[in-house]
């Protein structure tokens, strides 16, 4: 005990005794994460040394910033978002474009900048560019200042988007050197300083100032003026919200393309939903993001669902996370899956929404009597608890190597108690005995195999299967009806009469028919069978088909979960997602490689580069989504080989050389064509 | 919860290289190390956390003004100045004291009750005596022991000389363990 040093170490063990720490909130790093999110905005908005300053604009800058995409230097600051710190609070629509990489994106530029450089594609834009400000030596003088990292924000009328006045937007460009655009286009432009800033009067509506970094475009001067408040410090931006912080942070931090829509905006756009209800009304904002990775474009989503707008959506709240392991079910070579977890809970949600109309509850509960009564099955006590677990349904390349054919499975299991299998055996005793009443006759066999039951159509109802499937579409008869079927008294169409038809017509017609019912071979082994394994259900196209799926059911053969093209799912797909979505890309183009390579022969494009646009054998496009009770999640990832894709517009670019009527884009069009900026928000809202 | 790979120093080295700030590695510093000292001295988790995103906010500003070396301790200098601002406002060190004190005890419960009783007593004993020490060579000592900072380290986030703080821990000891003679050291080998 006299020993200093197992003093020490004595004195050390009470102390963290007497002075314990414990575990912060989970939630810490992500307010760091905000916190330093913040810091970037404030910081890149307010650095510059230089005060107001404007820019005139033509054409050739907005087309620069098209260019951004090829954007490569190693400057991780992101200007177009930071433009958010300066976008007054009342926005309703924010659209971002920063081309500037982040440290997982320098690759990725650099690549797509080498290849268009190959490809000649800078060179020419460079070209056209000068082309265009050679015709205005302001925008020329000015061009080397402007950064390709933009915003745009937009404000709607105060009746709402339809009505009437058209909305007031703003464009920003991020600049290199606001002093010197300042500078220049003092020396150029009529301005004047009434607002206590300088602005410059572009052209009819079309006013600009540069305030912080950027040059700012709006159609009026009272709008720059609310944006150069916020920039001073004694306005709010939409930067300082809290719910578009919580917007912004559902997205990727290195997102190149951004839009973001105001829970004011959602709300207008929102009247008239389903039974008067607004589900997207309330404090929350709509965001979308999109970043380019290494091997694809990365897509997120998130989008507010208001439950206590819309009540019923506690179902879609209440579904279960979709089980991944489900693929290990299906076997591998898919050309693309898709899988639901607990698909009844969408119909309750259904059922519910459509139950707040008085009348539309009254239709249903009729038609789903006359359900019951015809079918013996009750929707709600029969079918939806049947599809309580995970459903898959996955295509695939015929296993009987038929090219033209494809094979379908279909997957419900048993998860959360489900039994799809009862409900497989009612519902087959009901198609008998109703092909009975009709004379059909159509029977199922069953047979064993492992722990499944295998059920399939008997040879005589197969055989009208097949007939029934090869049968094409009814080509003759309409030149058997009388003329007077042929007129129309619907308003605006001209009433006309029934096509003569010659005898080569006819001919050709007959011919026609002859051909669309002969047996084709893709439908040759198809068929109705389904396999009871315990209380899951699987259902196959063909006999092939079942006995692989069957393999991989049992795990005898190798599964989706083993295949190269799904490999990647996991990481992809939030493990909170409710449905997915798996297509192997590749896989298709190479299946639709003979048809590729005859259509691309003799226009310059390798049919290699259009069968490998979607990344090589072991990408796929995924996709995934939720709901979580606030808000509807979703991210994307598509596939993309980008050194491709640049070869493949390249030759478009070269052919397109021919014609030199290309319209010239001005960015004194940037706030004109906000109005289409605001429709394609709706338009993705609505998506 | 992310965790950090390497040793504190290693850490703190990576988190500036080359005048660039990896803020990954400076948020983890402050979820982990930052807010452990944070929540020994501050009563309230809430108050901690805000603290260390405080902390955060200020190192991530500062940091490229930052000494080259002793960055570990220079964060750690932003803290304590954080903590004393913290405290000035709230003037609420009993309750820190208190706070502390109710978790120890709860923490003792699920020991045996004799040695649960004679871990309290020795805590209690070396909270009384740590509270009757000046405030320098108390913080200190917190530095060296539960912090793991060497000399030089607590000397930077002190802005005290190294020898002043190597005389500040000797008097701080020399204090403690007479004190605690009758307590501190027999209940610790009882302990042990």
């Amino acid at each position: 005990m006299n020993d200093p040093r197992e003093k020490d170490e004595q004195l050390s063990e009470a102390l963290h005794a007497a002075y314990p720490s414990h575990q912060p909130d989970e939630r810490l790093h992500g307010r760091m994460v905000e916190a330093e999110r913040s810091h970037r905005l404030q910081s890149f908005s307010r650095k510059s040394g230089f005060r107001k300053g404007w820019l005139t604009l033509v054409g050739g800058l907005a087309l620069l910033s098209v260019v951004g995409f090829t954007a490569y230097k190693y400057f991780f600051d992101r200007p177009g978002e930071a433009a958010i710190a300066l976008i007054p609070a009342d926005a309703d629509l924010v659209v971002t474009l920063d081309t500037n990489p982040s440290s997982r994106q320098v690759a990725t530029f650099l690549k797509i900048g080498e290849a268009l450089k190959r490809e000649g594609i800078l060179e020419k834009l460079d070209d056209s560019l000068t082309d265009i400000l050679n015709q205005n030596p302001v925008a020329k003088r000015i061009r080397p200042f402007v950064s390709k990292n933009m915003a745009l924000a937009v404000w709607m009328p105060a009746g709402g988007f339809e009505s009437g006045p058209e909305p007031a937007g703003a464009f920003f460009v991020a600049l290199t050197n606001a002093g010197e655009v300042d500078s220049i286009l003092s020396d150029s432009i009529p301005s004047d300083t009434n607002q206590g800033f300088r602005v410059y009067n572009v052209d009819k509506k079309v006013y600009g100032a540069v305030i912080g970094n950027y040059l700012v475009v709006a159609p009026t001067p009272a709008v720059l003026g609310r944006i150069n408040t916020v920039h001073s410090g004694s306005g709010e931006s939409v930067a300082q919200l809290p719910e578009y912080q919580k917007a912004r942070a559902s997205l990727a931090d290195d997102a190149n393309l951004m839009v973001f829509v105001s829970p004011e905006a959602m709300s207008v756009m929102d009247k008239g939903g389903p039974m008067g209800m607004n589900p997207m009304a309330g404090a929350k904002w709509m965001a979308m993001g999109m970043a380019l990775r290494d091997a694809g474009l990365e897509f997120t989503y998130q989008m507010p669902m208001n439950q206590s707008n819309m009540p019923s959506l506690k179902h879609l709240a209440a579904i279960e996370p979709m089980d991944t392991n489900v693929l290990r079910k299906l076997p591998e070579g898919a050309y693309g899956v898709i899988g639901y977890s607990q698909v009844g809970k969408y119909w309750d949600f259904f059922k519910d929404t459509a139950s707040q109309d008085r009348s539309v509850k009254g239709e249903m509960d009729k038609g789903l009597a006359d359900f019951e009564k015809e079918t013996g099955l009750n929707i709600d006590k029969d079918i939806v608890p049947a599809f309580g677990g995970n459903l898959l349904l996955a295509v695939y390349p015929s296993p009987t190597m038929n090219a033209e054919s494809v094979d379908g499975v279909f997957l419900v299991d048993d998860a959360h108690g489900a039994n799809p299998a009862e409900l497989a055996d009612r519902v087959r005793v009901l198609i008998e005995k109703q092909s009975a009443k009709k004379g059909d006759g159509v029977k199922f066999v069953s047979t064993k195999q492992g722990n499944a039951t295998i059920w399939r159509l008997d040879p005589s109802s197969k055989a009208e299967f097949v007939k029934g499937l090869n049968k094409g579409p009814d080509m003759g008869g309409f030149d058997e009806m009388p003329d007077e079927d042929w007129d129309t008294e619907e308003v605006g169409h001209e009433p006309h009469s029934a096509p003569v038809l010659t005898p080569e017509d006819k001919k050709m017609l007959e011919k026609l028919q002859a051909e669309s019912n002969k047996p084709s071979p893709a439908m040759a082994d198809k068929t109705i069978i389904y396999a009871q394994i315990g209380n899951s259900l699987l259902i196959a196209s063909s006999e092939a088909m079942m006995t692989k799926a069957l393999q991989a059911y049992e795990g005898r053969g190798s599964s989706l979960a083993d295949d190269i093209a799904f490999s990647g799912l996991q990481g992809r797909i939030s493990d909170r997602s409710q449905s997915l979505m798996v297509v192997s890309m590749h896989r298709i183009m190479q299946a639709l490689r003979p048809h590729i390579e005859q259509g691309m022969a003799g226009n310059g494009i390798n049919a290699d580069d259009i069968v490998n646009l979607f990344g090589p054998a072991n990408s796929a496009l995924t996709a995934g989504g939720w709901y979580d009770g606030q808000v509807v999640v979703g991210e994307m990832f598509l596939p993309l080989d980008y050194e491709r894709l640049v070869r493949i517009v390249g030759v478009g670019v070269r052919q397109g050389e021919k014609d030199k009527s290309q319209e010239s884009f001005s960015i004194r069009d940037a706030p004109r064509l906000a109005p289409r900026v605001v429709k394609a928000g709706r338009l993705l809202a609505t998506l | 919860m992310k965790t950090i790979e390497g040793s504190r120093v290693q850490v703190a080295e990576k988190m500036r290289v080359d005048n660039e700030i990896n803020p990954e590695l400076l948020r983890s510093y402050c979820v982990g190390e930052v807010y452990a000292y944070l929540s020994r001295r501050v009563p309230r988790k809430e108050d901690a956390e805000d603290l260390a995103l405080e902390v955060f906010a200020a190192a991530y500003q500062a940091m490229r003004k930052a000494p080259e070396s002793e960055l570990r301790a220079w964060i750690f200098g932003i803290a304590r100045r954080k903590v004393a601002d913290y405290l000035r406002r709230r003037s609420r060190r009993r309750e820190a004291y208190e706070a502390n004190i109710d978790s120890v005890s709860e923490m003792a419960t699920t020991e045996r009750p004799d040695r649960a009783y004679l871990q309290r007593e020795a805590v209690d004993t070396l909270r009384r005596i740590m509270d009757g020490l000046p405030e320098e060579q108390k913080e200190a000592l917190l530095l060296q022991h539960l912090e793991d900072l060497s000399i030089v380290e607590i000397a930077v986030a002190m802005e005290k000389s190294p020898a002043a703080v190597n005389s500040l821990l000797q008097r701080a000891r020399s204090t403690i363990f007479a004190k605690g003679k009758n307590y501190f050291t027999p209940t610790q080998e009882m302990l042990s």
